[in-house]
């Protein structure tokens, strides 16, 4: 239950109880003077102004009374037992038609509260979680969704650019070739939170590491993640580097798929290293990667440690793509609604990146059959 | 129901306490457990270390699921939050009100809620002026003794003076050399909110953080910075808290705000520690300068106990050993902690060792400090806070956006009473129809009166 719901809440049952209470001082009173019992009346009559008075030196009645414009608690109260608006009523048989009509106006009333009191539970809001992410054209969610699409873009580029790159370095056979190959998987060995952890001791300015090389090489030092524009660059630095093994043993895998054959026929061909790579390097290397590509998009659109343990304690939204909002929006929010909406939508865009991996994979395999 | 009520008795009751302590805090505990072991020999209580960064949701599941432990350590913010999902057994009863009457009332504020209440508070902290007393006493030596010692201070100006003297001081050892380091983090800035009168949230609800005292107390903030540049204006929002200490520890900064957790690491530091050529009693804690109101946020730990806890007087039991004066004592020598309890305050101060004027002095800054919202939304106020006043830090916006926007995501939060317009104007609209009928009746009523 919300703060809000909660001050309603409590405020409505006092006032219900407070009006109930009234009603019945007001028949006391009606009934007093009909029977000309003056001692009773003044009774009943002490009884309502303590309540009143009760009514608005409570903390709850008075914040909720204060908030609006004129204290609209009181003139209800008011208007109730006519002390607000005039005169008690002249006579009793007056009093007494205007207690019934009032009391006709009263139930009605209650039974309004009683209808706002009961909706305080969970109810089914239909599509409006999702109105609200894509809805408004102002909110995080559009941001956000660019910075994620630059942020997958961005980083699968570089993962396969210095993947391939590295793949066919080493694919020649030279001296430490392993050991160079197990350096390179260093990377994908680190856990990502220690690697995470170990960057953004490095990044720290003015006296990390890198601003120390920075300094050194005579450039000013750079606050890489106190400042929002460079934080999801930064992020992006720190993923390249512990996705590019990935992408890079798989392409490898895939070159040393290529028979040595058709190099040779090229070869005899007359074909140069350039046209080599681009007529049977690529094409060759084309299944393999197509589906590595796939899997990085998949991984990295989901990746949370890097961003999140980079970056914690910098709270602006510049650098957080869909999963780290959707955590940030259920965790310190609170908005279940919100982030659950957001899981879905994360899921639906997954989804149809699957099914496109899916299918390439039967069709690889028909290709592999035939 | 005999045999169930006796059971304990005869048989061994065992607890379970998750505790989200550090590893140093953590060896006190245990001991403290196994003299309570001894003291009680029916009652066995089991130790689960929960990292306090999982705790929160830890225990909400385990809660949620009825298997939460006996006895939780729970946060300040969470405790209000925890009441209102019904995860706790509200203590009121089973507390004598003379050992209530002990605790300090800023910690155990945290633990009433909605009229109940909730936990004993554990342990208390609040942020208070780290200072190098020996940059001071140097700055005075150079300056004939203009500069005033911050236990002096009698107002915020006397601050600014004395940090201007010191600052300059520091820059003749070099440009990285500061007066002040000031954090990019909304918490660590709530004692300049409150410098003007400004605030988080009323006890009524009322949000404050949009009000002038407030926005002048972070315009207050940033002028510190950058019109009389006396800390660093470009920081590192991810790292600032480990470089306020480091800078600190090595002398490269004079004061920064920070809160009884970080003694024994400042006291670690080449400055302070005997071992690195420092003097321990070069590191001084000091009141917070204040201009209007004093501040400086209350925060700490309850020990609360779950509902599904089914000796609820056992844990009770160990709950109070843990409360004892002597208890707390042993916490606040080993661990540098903040008792909850004025006997264990009393009985600290007959002793002697390092940290004894720091403690002595958070006890002095811990009377003139403020609470906290007790709210279910307590803990979530802070994310969206920070997020804009570091906006304002760096300059991206002015202090009046970033305090407006801050206010409108709370009012989201909280759902401020704004939201009830439509409600308001039709309870409007009855009161209106009301009158008008009581004025038609009465009219009728007089026209016919009038007519007999």
């Amino acid at each position: 239950m919300s703060f809000r719901r909660r001050v309603k809440r409590i405020f409505f049952q006092q006032f219900l109880d407070a009006v109930s209470k009234l009603t019945n001082l007001q028949e006391t009173k009606i009934k007093a003077q009909k029977e000309n019992d003056s001692i009773l009346e003044q009774a009943a009559m002490q009884e309502q102004k303590l309540l009143l008075s009760s009514v608005s030196s409570n903390p709850i009645a008075a914040l909720y009374s204060k908030l609006p414009a004129d204290n609209f608690g009181r003139s209800y109260l008011d208007a109730l037992i006519f002390d607000g608006s005039g005169s008690p009523g002249a006579n009793a048989s007056q009093t007494q038609i205007l207690a019934r009509k009032l009391s006709g106006l009263i139930s009605k009333s209650i039974e309004r509260r009683k209808k706002i009191l009961s909706d305080g539970g969970p109810r089914f809001v239909g599509l409006r979680n999702y109105f609200e992410l894509l809805g408004k054209t102002d909110s995080d969610f559009w941001k956000v969704l660019w910075q994620t699409i630059f942020w997958t873009a961005t980083n699968v580029f570089f993962h396969f650019l210095i993947g391939l790159c590295l793949a066919l370095m080493l694919n020649k056979r030279f001296r430490g070739n392993t050991v160079y190959r197990l350096l390179i998987m260093v990377p994908w060995a680190v856990p990502s939170f220690v690697a995470a952890f170990s960057w953004r001791f490095m990044f720290n300015y003015p006296d990390g590491l890198i601003n120390g090389i920075l300094r050194v090489a005579g450039f000013n030092a750079i606050n890489f993640l106190g400042n929002p524009g460079l934080m999801l660059p930064t992020c992006i630095l720190i993923n390249v580097w512990a996705g590019v093994p990935f992408m890079m043993i798989t392409l490898l895998g895939g070159l040393q798929n290529i028979s040595e054959d058709m190099y040779e026929a090229a070869k005899i061909d007359g074909a140069n290293t350039w046209q080599k790579f681009l007529n049977i390097t690529l094409p060759c290397l084309k299944p393999v990667a197509s589906i590595a590509v796939l899997l990085g998009v998949i991984w990295t659109f989901n990746m949370f440690n890097i961003i999140y343990l980079v970056t914690l304690g910098n709270e602006a939204i510049e650098k957080d793509i869909f999963v780290t909002f959707a955590y940030k929006s259920f965790r310190t929010h609170g908005d279940y609604g919100g982030a659950a909406a957001y899981a879905v939508i994360i899921l639906s865009i997954l989804l149809s990146f699957a099914s496109r991996y899916s299918s390439l994979l039967e069709r690889e395999e028909r290709k592999g059959r035939t | 129901m005999f045999f169930l009520c006796t059971f304990p008795a005869n048989g061994i009751t065992r607890l379970v306490f998750w505790d989200t302590m550090g590893p140093d805090e953590q060896r006190t505990m245990k001991e403290m457990v196994s003299l309570f072991e001894r003291e009680f020999p029916d009652i066995k209580v089991k130790l689960d270390s929960i990292p306090f960064s999982d705790a929160q949701g830890k225990f909400e599941f385990a809660a949620s699921a009825n298997v939460a432990p006996d006895i939780f350590r729970c946060e300040i913010a969470w405790t209000p939050l925890y009441a209102e999902l019904g995860f706790l057994a509200p203590l009121e009863e089973m507390v004598e009100k003379t050992d209530l009457e002990d605790f300090l009332s800023a910690p155990l504020n945290y633990c009433v809620f909605g009229g109940h209440l909730w936990g004993l508070p554990q342990v208390t902290d609040c942020l208070a002026l780290f200072y190098n007393k020996k940059i001071f006493s140097d700055a005075s030596v150079l300056f004939r003794g203009r500069v005033k010692m911050p236990e002096t201070w009698k107002n915020y100006d006397d601050f600014i003076e004395s940090a201007l003297l010191v600052n300059s001081f520091q820059k003749t050892r070099g440009s990285s050399y500061w007066a002040l380091f000031l954090r990019g983090d909304s918490y660590f800035f709530q004692p300049w909110l409150w410098l003007f009168g400004g605030g988080l949230i009323n006890e009524q609800g009322e949000i404050l953080i949009d009000s002038n005292e407030s926005v002048s107390g972070l315009k207050a903030f940033i002028s510190l910075k950058d019109q009389l540049c006396l800390a660093p204006s470009e920081i590192d929002f991810a790292n600032d808290y480990d470089n306020a200490m480091k800078g600190f520890k090595s002398g490269k900064y004079a004061m920064i705000v920070n809160g009884p957790w970080a003694v024994s690491d400042a006291l670690s530091g080449e400055e302070f520690n005997p071992s690195k050529g420092g003097n321990p009693s070069d590191f001084g804690v000091a009141v917070i300068p204040s201009r209007k109101a004093f501040g400086s946020p209350v925060g700490g730990h309850n020990y609360v106990i779950s509902r599904n806890c089914k000796n609820k007087v056992a844990a009770l039991k160990f709950v109070c050993f843990m409360e004892k004066p002597e208890v707390q004592v042993e916490f606040a020598l080993r661990n540098n902690l903040l008792p909850t309890k004025k006997k264990a305050f009393s009985l600290l101060m007959k002793k002697n060792f390092v940290a004894r004027d720091v403690l002595q002095a958070f006890e002095r800054q811990l009377q003139v400090s403020n609470n906290r919202p007790v709210i279910p939304e307590g803990g979530k106020l802070y994310s969206d806070f920070t997020r804009f006043f570091q906006k304002a830090f760096r300059g991206e916006i002015s202090p009046e956006d970033a305090m407006g926007k801050v206010a409108d995501e709370w009012r989201k939060l909280l759902g401020h009473p704004g939201d009830f317009k439509d409600e308001i104007s039709k309870l409007k609209q009855e009161i209106r129809e009301l009158r008008s009928e009581i004025q038609f009746i009465k009219s009728k009523l007089t026209k016919d009166s009038e007519g007999d």
